[in-house]
């Protein structure tokens, strides 16, 4: 069996000609992959047709089928929540606001069936080039987990975030509170972890 | 949004993706910042001026302190990582269990 590339995906800007593949997109039965699902059939086009964030598609080549997507957008952290995770970071010189840019990964799935085989790994290294690409994207992104979410969690550690908030918040259908962890990654540092094998 | 102009920021000329997601973190930078917007009423687009200073506060304040050589460092290694777990899988896959 012929090793695998480091990057198998091709990434596509989600646009109106793809209402039909999203139908079909399907990231599991827990509580919380019901609304990653949701957010990518009904709320993802509309929210960056209005400018909210951007939603990018990955599939195999020559196959339309979504194995996964992200949907990112720009977002501004108080600068005692970025140094809850990294103490050393500080507003540079002649710097008075005390806000931070940043980039949120609002939401993030892989497809139910393609799930535990390094796709999410490959969306995450593409979300870091595209960033390295763009002269403006910060230095931080940060998201938000629920604590519920065991492999979601153990997933964006081993990726290197750190947890710097937690809040009690609703669950999606409203009855009933649940924890969000809030997770930030540098991309000025490197993890211990990711550097050996 | 109508849009933001940047008065000759050099960030903004030189990005080679320029697209929405510049302008969206320009527009939360000013919603959070609006100190240092300012106003243009005699134009009609686009409807806010970032001032020099002001973008390159932006800049200063988004990267800060900027290390490029770290960056593409973080990216190489979530790259060689997942190269190393995708090997993992080939060899459970090819293995006799």
């Amino acid at each position: 069996m012929a090793e695998r590339p480091p990057f198998e995906l091709e990434a596509r800007r989600l646009a109106p000609q793809d209402a039909d593949q999203i139908a079909f997109f399907d990231s599991g039965d827990e509580w919380w992959c019901e609304e990653v699902t949701t957010h990518l059939r009904t709320y993802a086009l509309p929210q960056q047709i209005a400018g909210y964030n951007e939603t990018t598609l990955f599939s195999l080549p020559g196959d339309d089928r979504i194995i996964g997507f992200t949907t990112v957008s720009p977002d501004s952290l108080k600068l005692p929540q970025v140094q809850a995770a990294f103490p050393e970071f500080g507003a540079p010189p002649g710097i008075e606001t005390i806000h931070v840019p940043v980039w949120i990964v609002v939401y993030f799935g892989v497809h139910r069936d393609n799930q535990r085989r390094t796709y999410g790994e490959e969306m995450h290294a593409r979300l870091l080039a595209k960033m390295e690409e763009s002269l403006g994207a910060p230095r931080f992104v940060y998201l938000q987990c629920w604590e519920e979410n065991d492999g979601g969690v153990r997933f964006w550690t081993r990726l290197g975030y750190q947890e710097f908030n937690r809040t009690a918040s609703l669950k999606p259908r409203g009855d009933d509170h649940a924890t969000l962890l809030w997770l930030m990654h540098d991309r000025f540092r490197i993890a211990p972890h990711e550097a050996g094998p | 949004m109508k849009g933001i102009q940047v008065v000759r920021d050099v960030a903004v000329e030189r990005s080679p993706d320029p697209g929405v997601m510049w302008r969206n973190s320009l527009w939360a930078f000013v919603l959070s910042n609006p100190q240092v917007v300012v106003p243009t009423p005699r134009l009609r687009t686009p409807d806010l001026v970032l001032t020099t200073d002001a973008a390159a506060r932006f800049s200063a304040l988004a990267n800060q302190p900027y290390d490029p050589a770290a960056s593409k460092t973080n990216l190489r290694h979530a790259v060689e990582s997942l190269k190393r777990r995708r090997t993992r899988d080939t060899q459970k896959s090819q293995s006799p269990e």
